[in-house]
């Protein structure tokens, strides 16, 4: 059974935080699945973006828990067709920057065999450490 | 035409096939490229959190050297500066429009950089392509020396350079200014679905499964729709589709590759010039035998 | 609900035809409509929760590939169609802009004509004696086009049940002894009302054309070009009446606030006991372009302080080349205290909804505050005027 949803005033601060740091008026978002239709990425989600905006609508924080933002690699493809208008990679910003401004990285190049990295444009490497370190 | 150019980093390392095919090119039609004196990095991705300001000065820093330029005489009254990477440019353009249209936060940049000079908002980034089609393609068709009129060619805009709406150099759902670039280099453009599908960009850092298949749907519409090779103007769009073959070989190992080529260098072919501004030693499918079979007959 | 209708007369006619509909939201508003929805359900026709994202030929079998997100079960559905139709959304025709240029209508910033009031006026145009009815107002079905049409039809026979054609009095006319006939308000009227009589070599408004703006009577430097309600004389007038009660040390704001949208805000303002300056003296006018240089500049050499000209803002405006107009009076005027040197900011035009009343109140207030901190006129400024 899945997890019952608790509205609180805990979710609303969530909600405006996120308002504030992507200052996009997530409240506009009408659920159409516009951006889930055309993302690239949206099979290796573990949710749609269309979801992620309702999970952050509603102030659930356990949306910072999700793959799907640090999937998300701003490719647009969704902010220009989005009928509201809405910019959801801004969004995905907001919600890495929360989990980033604690100092937890989603990115550990430590870990990577060398020879891999020295295949990879500094383009690549530094893209990945603006976007998935803090 | 002399003109402030940005190289970024890419151009001056795995990119400098991009860099030689560019300037050697853009010689045959009058253009100078001025490279900008101490240039910094652009910082590759566009911050998008409203509260981050810190990252947009990197960008404003490169504004400020073109303004220089203009003092110095290096260039005459050119505020334009010239982007050849795709990502540079999107990354720059958006943080000049964003300092353009919010000056409080154009001065506090200021005041943080308070011994630079202070930049007023006048410089305006284009891209390579915007340039070649204001002073008209038709130039181009003038200098070709070695026709491309059977060369299938798949042009690859990615996302940067269409979008978002206010940042893209043409429509962002039916672009058409690479292919009427195409047409103008007597190439032949191909019609394909997945010209302005991610190639998944820096996750191919960490995810590069999903690079791997999103650079195997891509390099396969491509084929399908008859293409010799594809064209791009993005180093990490090049990487994924063109290294990444590396990869998507042994994935599928009957998938059959395909070259891909900066639009430059397509530019140097048909120009005529000699092989070393074609820079093919950093292509990692080398294109040799494609175009042995339809240009160098 | 049109997909919906199409959609159920092809499963009727073709029953073995799979078909979906991609949607964001169902809006079965009418009756009778939420039975046909139920009804094309009960037909097999599948109703997907999700608007189409993208569509590829597939360049081997020359099918449609279709992208769109199942909302509902949050999964992607990529597939192939035989066909595609679009549901596009309704815009006004071609056609209807050549009427619209000819009879002079407005449209509404959604594209559709606009109505006089979108309640207590909804067939009438601007224009008098025009009604408009269906999809060229804005987008319906058949039983709303033909109730509209039935309305139009209805208030289209009050008008012409009457003898003659009764226009509203307050017109802009022109007092045939100041007109010199120089021609220099002939090409200004939006709607063509203004004409020369080749007998009497004068100018003449058609009153059955004009609309009662007062746009026109700017360009008249003799003042022969009047209005029916807000004379010169009366303007003039009122002007004077508000300012000589001032006193030494006082300031006074006039505003000269448009009927229809200025003045109701500033009603609305005094019903809610909201407090602004107690300097401001509202005088109504029927749009702030009626309001001519000459009149701003006797305001000012009466001891005006500040002038706040009000409309309605444009898109909604009965006439919406007031700011266009209203703004070439204030340049003239700024031109004028230029040369006597006071500040120009004291002259501003403003754009109000019936409902800013908050905005109202920052206008006022605001040039009150502003004023305080300008260098007061001087009395010999006022006489260079």
């Amino acid at each position: 059974m899945p997890k019952k949803i608790v509205i609180n005033d805990a979710s609303e601060e969530f909600l405006r935080k996120i308002i504030e740091l992507s200052g996009e008026v997530i409240t506009l978002c009408d659920q159409c699945g516009t951006c889930s239709g055309g993302c690239p990425f949206v099979e290796e989600m573990d949710i749609t973006p269309s979801q992620l905006m309702r999970k952050v609508q509603l102030g659930q924080q356990d949306v910072l828990e999700s793959k799907t933002m640090w999937l998300c690699a701003t490719c647009n493809t969704c902010t220009v067709r989005c009928p509201r208008g809405l910019d959801l990679s801004k969004v995905a910003e907001g919600l890495r920057q929360v989990v980033l401004r604690q100092a937890i990285d989603n990115l550990d190049l430590n870990n990577y065999p060398k020879e891999e990295i020295k295949e990879l444009p500094q383009i690549a490497i530094i893209a990945a450490i603006r976007k998935l370190t803090s | 035409m002399k003109i402030p150019y940005f190289p970024g980093c890419s151009l001056k390392t795995s990119a400098k096939n991009f860099e030689i095919s560019a300037i050697s090119s853009a010689k045959v039609l009058g253009i100078d490229f001025v490279e900008i004196p101490r240039w910094n990095c652009c910082g590759v991705v566009s911050s998008l959190s409203s509260d981050d300001l810190m990252h947009h000065l990197a960008p404003v820093r490169n504004f400020v050297r073109v303004l220089e330029m203009n003092k110095t005489k290096m260039v005459e009254n050119e505020k334009r500066m010239l982007t050849l990477c795709s990502m540079c440019y999107n990354t720059l353009k958006r943080s000049n429009q964003r300092v353009k249209n919010n000056p409080e936060e154009l001065e506090s940049i200021n005041n943080f950089m308070y011994r630079e000079e202070e930049y007023d908002g006048s410089v305006e980034v284009i891209h390579y392509l915007q340039l070649l089609d204001e002073i008209g393609f038709s130039q181009m068709t003038e200098k070709v020396k070695n026709s491309l009129e059977n060369l299938n060619v798949a042009a690859y805009y990615g996302c940067m350079l269409i979008r978002p709406k206010e940042v893209g150099i043409d429509d962002a759902e039916e672009p058409e200014i690479f292919e009427k670039f195409l047409s103008a280099l007597t190439a032949k453009p191909v019609a394909w679905n997945a010209k302005k599908r991610c190639c998944g960009s820096y996750l191919t850092v960490n995810n590069k499964d999903v690079v791997v298949d999103l650079a195997y749907g891509i390099l396969n519409d491509a084929r399908k729709n008859g293409a010799d090779l594809i064209v791009t103007a993005c180093p990490l769009c090049a990487f994924n589709l063109d290294n990444r073959q590396k990869n998507v070989l042994e994935k599928h190992p009957d998938f059959k590759t395909i070259p891909v080529l900066y639009f430059t260098q397509l530019m140097a072919i048909a120009f005529g010039l000699d092989e070393k501004s074609f820079g093919f030693e950093l292509n990692y499918i080398k294109p040799n035998d494609v175009l042995k079979e339809k240009v160098f007959k | 609900m049109y997909a919906t209708k199409l959609a159920s007369l092809l499963k009727q006619v073709k029953p073995e035809k799979e078909i979906y509909i991609f949607y964001t939201d169902i809006r079965a508003y009418g009756k009778g409509f939420e039975e046909y929805y139920k009804k094309a359900q009960t037909m097999g026709i599948k109703y997907i929760r999700g608007k189409v994202a993208e569509l590829e030929e597939n360049p081997e079998n020359k099918k449609v590939i279709l992208r769109a997100e199942d909302t509902l079960s949050r999964q992607v559905i990529e597939s192939e169609f035989d066909l595609v139709v679009l549901s596009t959304g309704l815009q006004l025709s071609n056609s209807s802009e050549k009427i619209i240029n000819f009879l002079k209508l407005t449209k509404s910033s959604d594209g559709f004509l606009q109505e006089a009031h979108p309640k207590y006026k909804p067939v009438d145009t601007n224009i008098e004696g025009v009604f408009i009815a269906g999809t060229a107002q804005g987008p319906k079905d058949i039983p709303d086009t033909v109730a509209q049409a039935s309305a139009a039809a209805a208030r289209s026979m009050v008008s012409l049940a009457q003898k003659e054609f009764q226009v509203d009095p307050m017109l802009a006319y022109v007092h045939p002894d100041k007109c010199d006939g120089c021609g220099d308000c002939l090409n200004v009227c939006p709607k063509d009302a203004i004409v020369m009589n080749k007998e009497t070599g004068k100018a003449e408004v058609l009153e059955a054309l004009c609309i009662g703006c007062g746009a026109c009577l700017p360009s008249c430097s003799k003042e022969a070009l009047d209005f029916h309600g807000y004379t010169n004389d009366q303007m003039y007038a009122a002007i004077q009446g508000v300012l000589d009660q001032k006193k030494e040390n006082e300031t006074r704001i006039i505003i000269f606030a448009d009927d229809t949208c200025t003045y109701r805000v500033a009603d609305a303002v005094g019903i809610r006991k909201m407090k602004y300056s107690e300097d401001t003296r509202i005088i109504r006018v029927p749009s702030s372009s009626r309001i001519s240089p000459n009149l701003m500049l006797y305001a000012f050499k009466e001891g005006a302080d500040a002038i706040i000209l009000g409309d309605c803002v444009k898109k909604s405006s009965r006439f919406p080349w007031s700011k266009e107009m209203t703004e070439k009076s204030l340049e003239i005027v700024n031109e004028k205290l230029k040369s006597a040197g006071i500040d120009g900011r004291r002259v501003v035009f403003s754009e109000f909804s019936a409902g800013a009343l908050n905005y109202f109140l920052n206008i006022v207030n605001g040039m009150a505050e502003n004023l305080k901190q300008y260098e007061r006129i001087k009395e010999t400024q006022r006489k260079e005027l």
